[in-house]
């Protein structure tokens, strides 16, 4: 198999990178760095890989993974989970941008990673599962559980707070 | 409540729908960035990358080499010309510097080199033409006649 074109390289960065910027968010310290680390390695494959998307997922979880253990004690971790980044540059006309991002944030971990991939990243539950290393079993029901908590915290339980002041 | 029910599932399509519209944020992403990075990548790939890096390092090996082995060599023929310097007997008494060193013993040319005829015809133009011994008949008679080939003639070179 032959490595990656340039075009396709391009093609792939521009449907597929913001899902995944936002699916490297799910660990705190972790960003665009990292997505754009993905897509290199991706460039340097001799080979490409037979399925490129849950390649470059599994590219960045592993390098968000490790980020992450490695800033763990730092203050910059506490930081950023206790005030996200705007996640999302547009919700809906009834959820501004950062009540999105707060929604989601506040999911468990396990949770989150598996609907990003699915919504966003637009994989199966079978790619998931493998990304996640998890039965399939186990995909769908994190899957079913995090999108019920979201749907009753978007149904009126959930309180809306005020946008976070950024602090340079 | 049963979340597998036909009610909850289509709350479920629903609120999947409302998610997909919610956009991610890409502020922060530059695919022209990620492409000059990529053809860096590539340029860096190739087999220049070990081809260049090995060939420099294969000349210097050789350069080093040859500086020392010629430095060795030389050290090897300074030293040999120094033992034999040593070796070699000193000169019993060295010569007076102003004692002038003696010429070479002339041997004047025979009389009747070219040069010695010359320079008594130059000096003596009569004298020496007097000194010659005149040719006589007697002297012609006992000089054999020489060969001259001739046409229609079988001579001796031809005869077996």
């Amino acid at each position: 198999m032959r490595s990656i074109t340039p075009d396709t390289l391009g093609w792939l960065y521009r449907q597929h990178a913001p899902a995944l910027l936002l699916f490297a968010r799910q660990w705190p310290g972790s960003g665009d760095d990292l997505v754009q680390e993905a897509f290199l390695k991706l460039a340097r494959q001799a080979a490409s890989p037979e399925h490129v998307l849950p390649w470059l997922y599994r590219v960045v979880r592993n390098a968000a993974l490790s980020a992450n253990r490695a800033a763990a004690r730092s203050r910059e971790r506490e930081r950023r989970a206790s005030a996200p980044e705007a996640w999302f540059a547009t919700a809906d006309d009834q959820l501004a941008a950062h009540d999105a991002t707060r929604l989601l944030a506040e999911l468990p971990l396990e949770q989150r990673e598996v609907i990003v991939a699915r919504i966003w990243g637009e994989l199966t539950f079978e790619e998931i599962a493998q990304l996640v290393d998890c039965p399939l079993a186990t995909a769908h029901r994190r899957y079913h559980t995090g999108l019920n908590e979201l749907k009753n915290r978007l149904d009126g339980s959930w309180t809306r707070t005020p946008p976070a002041t950024k602090t340079t | 409540m049963d979340p597998n029910s036909p009610r909850d599932q289509d709350d479920l399509i629903d609120i999947e729908r409302r998610l997909a519209g919610w956009r991610p944020d890409m502020d922060r992403l530059s695919a022209d960035e990620l492409m000059f990075a990529a053809g860096q990548a590539a340029a860096r790939r190739g087999p220049g990358r070990i081809l260049w890096p090995a060939a420099t390092a294969l000349f210097f090996a050789i350069a080093v080499g040859m500086g020392v082995w010629g430095f060795t060599e030389r050290t090897e023929r300074y030293a040999l010309a120094s033992r034999i310097r040593e070796s070699r007997p000193a000169p019993s008494a060295s010569p007076s510097p102003n004692t002038p060193e003696s010429p070479e013993k002339y041997e004047p040319p025979p009389p009747n080199a070219y040069l010695s005829m010359r320079r008594s015809a130059e000096q003596d133009p009569n004298r020496w033409l007097a000194s010659l011994q005149p040719v006589t008949p007697a002297v012609l008679a006992q000089t054999p006649e020489p060969v001259i080939p001739r046409s229609g003639q079988r001579d001796r070179f031809l005869d077996p």
